[in-house]
């Protein structure tokens, strides 16, 4: 594996934010969406020059963010 | 030519079914504006949502406004193209030069807008970066800002899902409750009167104990199927619970409510829903015109007392609050 295709470790979480959550089929296509716009997020911050502090802390707020709404939504889909 | 770009309609559509408009603010939104603030370090940032005559801001940071009107909106170029806007000096743009933005408050010098585009292709709005000096972003910002605006439209995405029922198309409770917050805040401004039916399928317990879920599926299908063919375009459908649905009739007051309530109600009992097995069904409703003193709330108790009498005195009827 080159270095170009490795993950980083924020791309890690990324990939895996949200494996926990038991996620209704019908939300499935948009979370695969969001999976992929965070790691392109996460390597647009690198290009941009971001440092990976801040790199790291804005990847886990986005994450927080989405879950939170995520969470809301499935539980409003399983009434 | 990109067709979508050019097919206004479809893209007002298309925003009408995020249902996003005049809904209050939320932290996801006012996170992402705040990290775009703090990485790009600028005054103002954005989420423009273009409608028809106006760009209304999902989020605002900067600015102590909620809304413009479009013809003077940086925001309706960009949502004219797939590219990022970009202007670098808006004095030395002859489309933005007089604009009153540019010579009086907020006094736009530099603009990067992204469009923000559904999974079906419409530009809904945008995302906007603002500075009061002239500024010129590098590629690798112009492509960030896109990120941003991805997550925004994940954002938007994901509440769209939230407020569909999907198994009948009607809203969720949850979509349903928004659409009410906001026929208050517009009836609270124009007077016109508004009325809420609540409607519960009768005896829909022993449908599904008899014949089994997927009959009972089918019978909430039929009945949604069958209240769209009757309603105007301008009312909403809503699942509020198992069996019960809400029905939103802007510009109706109690009278032309009850008449519409008759007719849902004859529309339902007139020929059978379920074909195998062989299902006639019936409703019971309850109408309710909304009162200046009302929350959501307290209008839907005032339907539900009336869908209780209903369903008291007989079911298959029509009764006031």
């Amino acid at each position: 594996m080159t270095k170009a295709n490795m993950e980083s470790p924020t791309e890690s979480i990324a990939q895996n934010a949200f494996s926990d959550l038991d996620v209704p089929p019908q939300l499935e296509d948009s979370l695969r969406r969001h999976r992929a716009n965070l790691i392109q997020f996460i390597r647009n911050l690198q290009t941009a020059g971001i440092n990976d502090m801040q790199i790291e802390e804005s990847v886990s707020l986005m994450i927080a963010s989405y879950r939170e709404e995520l969470v809301r939504t499935i539980k409003s889909m399983v009434r | 030519m990109d067709e979508k770009l050019a097919d206004e309609s479809g893209r007002l559509a298309a925003l009408q079914r995020y249902e996003v408009l005049d809904t209050p603010r939320e932290a996801s939104f006012d996170r992402i504006t705040s990290l775009v603030q703090a990485i790009f370090n600028v005054p103002i940032v954005l989420v423009s949502l273009v409608d028809r005559d106006r760009q209304w801001f999902k989020s605002c940071i900067g600015l102590d406004i909620d809304s413009t009107s479009r013809d003077i909106s940086f925001c309706t170029y960009t949502i004219q193209a797939r590219e990022p806007l970009h202007v670098p000096d808006a004095l030395e743009d002859s489309r933005f030069a007089t604009s009153v933005l540019v010579t009086g408050k907020p006094y736009i010098r530099s603009y990067l807008g992204i469009p923000l585009t559904t999974s079906d292709g419409y530009n809904v709005g945008s995302l906007c970066a603002i500075d009061t000096k002239p500024r010129e972003y590098s590629a690798e910002q112009i492509q960030l800002l896109g990120s941003f605006a991805s997550l925004v439209v994940d954002e938007l995405e994901l509440r769209r899902i939230a407020q569909t029922d999907s198994l009948t198309g009607a809203a969720t409770r949850r979509g349903f409750l928004l659409e009410m917050e906001k026929l208050i805040a517009r009836s609270s401004r124009n007077g016109r009167p508004n009325s809420l039916l609540l409607l519960d399928i009768d005896h829909f317990k022993s449908i599904n104990d008899t014949h089994g879920h997927p009959a009972g599926d089918t019978v909430l299908r039929s009945v949604s199927d069958r209240l769209y063919q009757l309603l105007r375009a301008g009312d909403v459908l809503g699942r509020i619970g198992g069996e019960e649905f809400g029905v939103l009739l802007p510009d109706t007051d109690i009278q032309g409510a009850y008449e519409t309530a008759e007719r849902l109600r004859t529309g339902i009992a007139a020929a059978p829903l379920c074909f195998n097995p062989l299902l006639n069904v019936t409703a019971s409703f309850g109408v309710c015109s909304w009162q200046p003193t009302y929350t959501a709330d307290e209008w839907l108790a005032g339907a539900d007392k009336a869908l209780y009498e209903a369903k008291r005195t007989g079911r298959n009827r029509s009764c006031l609050n």
